[in-house]
């Protein structure tokens, strides 16, 4: 029978063999990627955003002119071949001050999402853990906390707390801790009564090493969503802010900052507001894009 | 000496409706390399007894003394010492392994923990734990979702034995397994006892796999112990209706006609609050006014080393022994 094998079928058995060498463990997160990498609008979220990131890292590159560098015979020109963007009233560059926008509002926003994923993870994991009177006092302390408008709470921070970098990451990331803290709670709910978890209990584990090493890795589908939402919804917070003057100031070009300095020009330069908005939307879109990809792929009934 | 000693062991829990008696007054003592199996239906406190002795859940009142020294009473610092040497292996090896850990990591584990050696001494370790097992070192970078019921298992028990335990309680640890399988564990799990001399707690509903594996016997209903005997003497004869009930429910293999089985009549009775009676009343073919008025039989010697808790035990010789046949 050996004598019947055909070059091509040993050919397609040295195929198999290499695939079968290359062949991954499947993991729940890889499942997951390659899910992702399968959808069209999480790849051109992935893609926005990845653009924006190295804009903003390459900013002095990409930027023709320095963002606060005047060019005082031509202000309020629209755009042309000089000036991308066109130019604002004191004759700055618009296509350079967007540019380097993504410089200021994208790190605000994600610190601002890194503290509020410390703080209120932190804070829902322990009570999801512990649960009982713990988890019944924090959870209550945080509804009365997150019954006021988080804009608002960022608002009077920055208001007395002056107004810096730290002080506006603080600020913004207050409004979403109560949020965070649910999402995480919920998410450790669900695996916190494992069978694995009491296993590792067994064989001397610590409450922080199965809540770090165990717990949070199983409940990391939900989190991960809940994230990537936070970035999107941050980028407008902090575009909000500035927009009414009391984030960024300026000459710093933060987008929602350009934003408000140009309604004064509303009707005569309408450029000035489109591009800053375009680049706003720009990096929600992505965020958002991204998030909804994700909860599908990490939806295991859309397998 | 005994290596474990059980005295008058209490676990209750509080629910909305009353306080549970998952443990309700549990003693027994177990020789080191020996094994003692644990038998009683769904509910009835076996694995709860199982958790509250190796510290899982905290007993609510009793002693355990291991090797000596009363370890129910010690801080969970105090316990962290002791609990290399009390290990368990759980029931269900699907639900028991945390699914994002390759099966090196999941064996490494507990000597992670307990900061036994470098990596390269841990990985040398997991080795000789998974060649010990009988777990080919390919498997070593699966995860636990990859491989069959045995297979997993067979992860459980060397996470259980990488500290090298003296005392392990098995919670029913075949009774999620195919029946082939069930076997092979079963085989291995006993040739590990004779070359690790461990000391078994082994818990199960399965009376041929009791059977199989124990010195000793307890049988539990309700949280209390009704009957307490070496294996072999039980499995002659019973001193207590339940007892009798249960063995007559493995299926024997036989041409001539079946065996006439012994079916018990309603409803497990609630451990929620108990009336303090004998707790198999309700059930019991032999029941007499005495047993629903009067306080809880104690165990008494029947023959030696063989206990049981029923009023009416000096009867029950002869007729259990003539009814189970």
């Amino acid at each position: 029978m050996a004598k019947n094998i055909t070059p091509e079928m040993e050919k397609m058995n040295a195929r198999r063999m290499k695939r079968g060498k290359k062949k991954h463990h499947s993991t729940p997160m890889r499942d997951a990627w390659r899910r992702l990498c399968r959808n069209r609008t999480a790849i051109l979220g992935m893609v926005i955003i990845a653009v924006l990131v190295l804009m903003a890292v390459f900013a002095p590159f990409i930027a023709p002119y320095m963002y606060d560098e005047m060019d005082v015979m031509n202000m309020l020109k629209g755009p042309s071949a000089i000036h991308l963007f066109g130019t604002d009233n004191l004759g700055r560059d618009m296509f350079s001050r967007c540019i380097y926008g993504a410089r200021i509002t994208l790190p605000i926003a994600i610190f601002t999402v890194a503290v509020a994923v410390l703080t209120g993870g932190t804070l829902g994991v322990l009570c999801a853990y512990f649960g009982g009177q713990f988890d019944m006092i924090v959870m209550r302390l945080l509804d009365i906390w997150g019954s006021i408008p988080g804009l608002m709470l960022s608002i009077a921070i920055v208001a007395a707390l002056g107004n810096n970098m730290h002080v506006l990451v603080i600020g913004l990331s207050v409004g979403a801790v109560p949020n965070m803290a649910r999402t995480f709670r919920g998410a450790i709910f669900t695996v916190v009564d494992s069978d694995y978890v009491e296993a590792s209990r067994s064989i001397g584990a610590g409450n922080f090493s199965i809540m770090f090493r165990h717990l949070l890795p199983n409940a990391v589908g939900p989190v991960i969503l809940a994230i990537v939402g936070l970035l999107g919804v941050e980028v407008l917070c902090v575009s909000t802010l500035s927009f009414l003057g009391v984030g960024v100031q300026p000459p710093t070009p933060e987008w929602g900052s350009l934003l408000g300095a140009s309604k004064e020009f509303l009707n005569s330069a309408s450029y000035l507001c489109t591009f800053p908005g375009i680049f706003i939307v720009l990096s929600v879109l992505g965020f958002n894009l991204l998030g909804d990809g994700l909860r599908d792929a990490l939806d295991p009934r859309l397998k | 000496m005994a290596l474990l000693e059980v005295k008058h062991l209490k676990k209750y829990f509080q629910v909305s409706s009353g306080i549970l008696h998952a443990v309700d007054d549990v003693s027994f003592t177990l020789e080191e390399g020996k094994t003692l199996g644990v038998v009683g239906e769904s509910g009835c406190g076996k694995s709860t007894l199982g958790k509250t002795i190796i510290r899982l859940t905290d007993p609510t009142s009793g002693k355990v003394i291991f090797d000596g020294k009363d370890v129910a009473g010690y801080s969970v610092k105090e316990f962290h010492k002791v609990r290399p040497d009390m290990q368990m292996i759980f029931q269900d090896p699907f639900a028991s392994l945390d699914p994002r850990l390759t099966v090196t990591e999941l064996i490494a584990e507990p000597m992670r923990i307990y900061k036994k050696g470098t990596k390269e001494e841990i990985y040398k370790r997991v080795k000789g734990l998974m060649d010990m097992v009988q777990l080919a070192e390919r498997f070593a970078n699966s995860y636990p979702h990859e491989l069959d019921g045995g297979r997993r298992q067979r992860i459980g028990i060397a996470r259980a034995l990488a500290l090298h335990p003296r005392f392990v309680v098995c919670d029913e640890p075949v009774s999620a397994l195919d029946v082939s399988i069930q076997a092979q564990v079963l085989n291995l799990l006993q040739d590990l006892q004779k070359e690790l001399k461990l000391t078994y707690m082994f818990i199960t509903h399965d009376m041929s796999v009791v059977k199989h594996i124990s010195d000793d016997i307890i049988v539990m209903y309700l949280g209390q112990i009704v009957e307490k005997s070496p294996a072999k003497e039980l499995f002659q004869r019973q001193f207590h209706p339940y007892t009798n009930a249960l063995l007559s429910a493995i299926p024997v293999p036989s041409l001539h006609g079946r065996k006439e089985k012994i079916l018990i009549q309603g409803e497990l009775s609630s451990p929620i609050n108990p009336k303090d009676c004998c707790r198999f009343a309700g059930r019991c073919a032999y029941c007499m006014e005495q047993c629903k008025n009067s306080p809880a039989p104690p165990l008494k010697e029947v023959s030696p080393n063989h206990f049981a808790a029923c009023h009416r035990v000096e009867e029950m010789q002869d007729v259990l022994n003539k009814a189970g046949g």
